[in-house]
């Protein structure tokens, strides 16, 4: 491990700052192949992964494989939107190809690898595409690039047909992201429920990391056990399970409409 | 690929002076509009030329007369501050840039021929022949300008149209001296504003050929930018666009910390790199131009060499077997020295990688924040 992080810390500030859900991947800063070079722009990808789960590729994204040694992208996009930051250096994602004369993607372009199969029967859901569109405008801004710097892996492979990822129209997601008024946000959970008609306060917004007797009502009622009241990683997987049977955000969050479905 | 490299690094080089200076050139252009110190340099040279220092006489008899009047607006007043010979910045008020030799020759000949107040009526129908010039000659109280004219009416051979080409001929010497002083003035204004943009904008020429010649994909994406430059037309709007999109090579970092460490650590070869490159703006942008369209056709005919067999294909050794070879087009970099990646997967790609094997379970992934309010 390096003594000194790799360059990119900023990105989860970034991110953050953009409304995004961000999570950190243990030991991100010092993760990468190797330091980045001058960082142009930001390429697209989809990770082929499986079908089900938030963000089942992130091992592999972490580790790679056999053949090729991860990271395999410095930010993996779950279904729910919320962006994993794995590494802060070089990673192996873009392969050979050219974009605007760039040759070397991986040491000039942060790849993002957003969890989908690549396969017509897994539609993109909206919350990620929002997340998608809202997480590579705050990049660009942040490098202060114009959205032609974001480029998909299937325009920047080379020879001409190698890659098929995203599986999106990139032209029209960069018009998306070019016609984002510079302080839109992506839709987010409010704190807490509106409150009752009596004037008491809704039930709060629950996430990981919560604790006290609410988390316990919602463990009791998702029937978790042990009923420990702390909201930890378990209690948020079998929400997301919850969430998925209900057609919600399986984002793992308690809000208004997670509450409103348990009743 | 050695030439290849130079040469690839010059053609970026020439192409960030070319934008630097095109964006001096519209400066410059926009002061010129402002100040017209084109017509002041007139003046000096009018009054150089018929040898009336301060103005008053026949300089000023020459701009009142109708010929000359015609050209710009109101009287002529002298411009007192004009002996100072410093004319980087002196205004040319209403005064014109241009005065035609035709009209400077027919006004002197006609001053000559029937007195160079246009008020005074005496003489005034007296038509203008080498003859009735000779005759007057006396009333332009300009020695000078006197025996100017007699040599003219006497290499003329008696025709007035030969004499006119004369003085025509005299008049465009004087002006190739006027044209040469704006030249000179134009290049200090160019190389003081090429040092405000060089500092400003940190064009440093040092560091960009650094770059350049170390970094193989910063190198092709200004080389692509510069040859779709020299083909195209180039103004002002163009030239700031292209310089932005090279802030790989120039600017300061985006923090003011950042600014205060560069300068401290590497204030002195900057302050070289600045200075060449304001002496580089002030040669101007046509100059650029022309060696930008050189520097391309030497290019085109200079083919890199083919990717030696010995030199290993560094994708072969980090992706799956299944990953087509690349294109000739993508020629890996030979590694420069300095390169910030010599590493040999500087070009996998991982998206041949099954990620359907070790499955990331909903409950192993890390905690998020953000995306509550």
């Amino acid at each position: 491990m390096p003594n000194n992080p790799f360059s990119l810390t900023w990105m989860p500030d970034v991110l953050l700052k953009a409304g995004l859900k961000v999570a950190l991947v243990d030991g991100w800063e010092y993760r990468g192949r190797a330091e980045m070079g001058a960082v142009y722009g930001v390429l697209c990808h989809h990770t082929a992964g499986v079908k089900t789960l938030n963000m089942p590729s992130l091992n592999t994204l972490i580790k790679g494989r056999p053949d090729l040694a991860g990271p395999l992208a410095q930010l993996g996009l779950g279904r729910d939107g919320t962006y994993y930051v794995i590494a802060a250096g070089r990673c192996n994602h873009a392969g050979a190809g050219s974009w605007r004369g760039v040759s070397e993607g991986n040491t000039h372009f942060i790849g993002i690898e957003a969890e989908n199969t690549g396969l017509p029967d897994d539609p993109w859901p909206e919350s990620q595409m929002d997340a998608y569109r809202f997480g590579v405008a705050a990049i660009l801004q942040y490098l202060s690039r114009g959205v032609e710097w974001c480029s998909g892996h299937k325009e920047y492979a080379l020879p001409e047909g190698r890659k098929d990822d995203p599986t999106f129209d990139m032209a029209a997601f960069r018009a998306a992201i070019a016609s984002l008024s510079p302080s839109a946000m992506p839709p987010s959970i409010a704190a807490a429920e509106a409150p009752n008609q009596d004037g008491t306060p809704g039930r709060a917004t629950l996430r990981r990391g919560d604790n006290g007797p609410l988390v316990e009502t919602l463990q009791s009622e998702l029937q978790i056990t042990p009923v420990d009241s702390n909201f930890g990683s378990l209690t948020e997987a079998a929400v997301r399970v919850f969430q998925r049977q209900k057609g919600l955000v399986p984002d793992g969050i308690v809000g208004p409409k997670t509450w409103q479905a348990l009743g | 690929m050695f030439g290849s490299t130079v040469l690839d690094a010059a053609i970026g080089l020439v192409f960030v002076f070319l934008l630097a200076s095109l964006i001096a050139s519209a400066v410059r252009e926009g002061l010129e509009a402002w100040l017209k110190t084109r017509a002041s340099h007139l003046e000096a040279g009018l009054r150089e030329i018929l040898r009336d220092r301060e103005g008053i006489g026949l300089v000023k008899q020459f701009y009142n007369h109708p010929l000359i009047n015609s050209l710009f607006l109101g009287d002529y007043a002298p411009n007192q501050k004009l002996q100072t010979g410093w004319m980087l910045f002196t205004r040319g008020r209403n005064l014109p840039s241009y005065i035609p030799s035709s009209n400077f020759a027919i006004a002197l000949m006609d001053m000559a021929a029937r007195g160079p107040q246009v008020t005074d009526s005496s003489a005034v129908t007296a038509s203008v022949t080498l003859e009735s010039i000779r005759a007057n000659v006396g009333s332009i109280e300009n020695p000078a300008v006197q025996r100017a004219l007699l040599i003219a009416i006497d290499r003329a051979d008696g025709d007035l149209a030969k004499a006119h080409a004369n003085l025509e001929a005299w008049y465009n010497s004087a002006m190739d001296r006027v044209s040469g002083w704006y030249k000179r003035s134009t290049q200090s204004i160019l190389l003081a504003l090429g040092l405000v943009m060089a500092v400003a904008l940190n064009i440093n020429t040092v560091r960009i050929g650094a770059t350049l010649y170390h970094d193989q994909s910063a190198r092709s994406m200004v080389v692509e930018s510069a040859k779709k430059a020299s083909t195209g037309v180039m103004n002002y709007d163009a030239a700031m666009t292209d310089l932005g999109d090279l802030s790989l090579l120039i600017g300061w970092p985006n923090t003011f910390q950042g600014v205060q460490y560069e300068i401290a650590h590497y204030w002195v070869s900057d302050l070289a790199g600045w200075i060449l490159t304001a002496f580089a703006i002030s040669l101007g942008a046509p100059f650029w131009f022309d060696l930008l369209n050189r520097l391309i056709v030497i290019r085109s005919t200079v083919k890199p060499h083919q990717k030696s067999p010995e030199e290993p294909s560094t994708d072969s050794q980090s992706s799956s077997p299944a990953a087509p070879l690349p294109t000739p087009k993508v020629i890996p970099a030979p590694a420069p020295l300095g390169a910030p990646n010599p590493d040999p997967d500087r070009v996998a790609d991982g998206c041949d990688v099954d990620m359907t094997k070790d499955v990331t379970a909903d409950g192993m992934l890390p905690s998020a924040t953000g995306g509550v309010r």
